[in-house]
């Protein structure tokens, strides 16, 4: 029987499955950087976002452990055993710094890792310090993964803020295993597809457009994937991605993507404050940034 | 690090960067204030907007302004670089070698004059020497 993991509107239903409460580094891990990881641990369902207030007085959008798996339900139908495998991912979860590097340029993708929070970049680095931001991952993200056998990084991972990832092995059913894990399997090619697509965006951002009309794009596809998390229009969400790394990602110096920035601010699209980042006006921003129906189709 | 703030000046309209950008030094807030004119040239003129009437006026957290960098400069660098075209340096240097044996003819002109100039004195004092005898 496929059954599709519990979401947030039914939220009287107990999390079948959960990980051994006796896993205390898990726990601990989980619950350090993400307060509603704790409520996974207890099987007690909890809103699919939490707000954490802010020092600040400000609130970001924090994705829990139980909200990222919710995010795989909108790829396929899973069978109990696929369920538990899933499940099963978030037993040995590992914490990364900001700036190390996950995977190396030209290493094998043989162990793909999902995001449970904080949010890494693929970048490709020249001799001479420059650098090119390929993609952002965040949470319910995979990194590394991919169906080709054999498939090799062609460019490097780094975690942007504190990080905390799990093995995303089940995702990746073996060739034989395939026909037995319909669900994963199908996951697995959602993600690499919803890759691809942003990976032609990344193209169409830097070949075709303007410096305001990149930033719109970029901003509106981040706001799309954790709209997916439970993030919503009128709260505000962690943007650690400073002005340096969004130069990066869209090809422009740090002050024009200063200046870029205070243009849609005093334009009334968005507003930036420590960190974070909130959008206001999502139809004008959508429209600045030319989405397409189609895009919306793949976020 | 120390925070920059780029304000934006076009022709007399002043947008005010309240936000600014940390930078390891002032040179390196330059170049990057310049490295933006370079790619906001061409987004202001397909803006149908004169980019030479655009500059950055770079201020420091206490609102001192450190240095103003105008788009022209993008235009004097390319002017610059054109200097540095190895014909230009080929001319350059054709130049400096007519000038240098000019230079060594004339000063060979003047060397004879002087001997000149040198023998007529000595014969001078030697007349003069002749005349303050027969005094």
């Amino acid at each position: 029987m496929a059954v599709g993991f519990p979401s947030h509107s039914t939220r009287s239903r107990k999390v079948p499955e959960a990980p051994p409460r006796g896993n205390s580094q898990a726990r601990r891990l989980l619950t350090c950087v993400n307060p509603g990881a704790e409520t996974w641990f207890d099987g007690v369902m909890e809103p699919v976002v939490k707000a954490k207030v802010t020092s600040n007085g400000g609130s970001r959008a924090m994705p829990n452990p139980k909200t990222v798996l919710h995010a795989f339900n909108s790829f396929a139908c899973y069978s109990e055993p696929e369920r538990l495998l899933l499940q099963g991912m978030f037993a040995s979860p590992t914490a990364h710094e900001p700036g190390t590097e996950l995977i190396s340029t030209g290493a094998p993708f043989d162990g793909p890792r999902l995001i449970l929070s904080g949010w890494a970049y693929s970048a490709v680095n020249f001799v001479d310090g420059r650098r090119q931001i390929i993609d952002f991952y965040l949470p319910s993200d995979v990194m590394g993964l991919s169906t080709r056998p054999g498939a090799r990084a062609p460019a490097s991972f780094f975690a942007l803020s504190k990080l905390v990832t799990v093995p995303a092995d089940p995702l990746v059913p073996p060739l034989d295993q395939r026909e037995r894990f319909p669900g994963l399997w199908k996951a697995c090619q959602a993600i690499e597809g919803r890759q691809e697509f942003r990976h032609v965006q990344q193209i169409v951002r830097l070949g075709r457009q303007l410096a305001r009309e990149r930033m719109a794009s970029l901003l509106l596809d981040i706001y799309r994937r954790l709209e997916r998390l439970g993030v919503r229009g009128d709260e505000p969400f962690e943007m650690p991605a400073t002005q340096e790394i969004l130069g990066d990602a869209l090809g422009l110096s740090t002050v024009h993507i200063n200046r870029t920035l205070q243009d849609l601010r005093h334009e009334g699209l968005i507003r930036i404050s420590h960190g974070s980042m909130q959008v206001l006006d999502l139809p004008r921003l959508a429209a600045l940034a030319g989405e397409m129906p189609s895009e919306r189709m793949h976020n | 690090m120390p925070r920059f703030f780029f304000h934006f000046r076009q022709l007399s309209d002043l947008t005010i960067d309240d936000c600014g950008c940390e930078f390891s030094s002032a040179e390196d807030a330059y170049l990057s204030a310049f490295r933006a004119a370079q790619e906001m040239w061409h987004e202001l003129l397909i803006e149908r907007q004169d980019p030479r009437c655009c500059s950055f006026e770079v201020a420091d957290g206490e609102g001192n302004t450190l240095f103003v960098v105008p788009f022209t400069e993008v235009l004097d660098s390319c002017t610059r670089k054109s200097d540095r075209n190895p014909r230009r340096y080929a001319h350059l240097l054709h130049a400096a070698l007519s000038n240098h044996q000019h230079a060594q003819r004339l000063r060979g002109e003047v060397s004879a004059e002087l001997n000149i100039a040198r023998s007529i004195l000595a014969e001078s004092i030697g007349l003069l020497a002749q005349l303050s005898k027969l005094e």
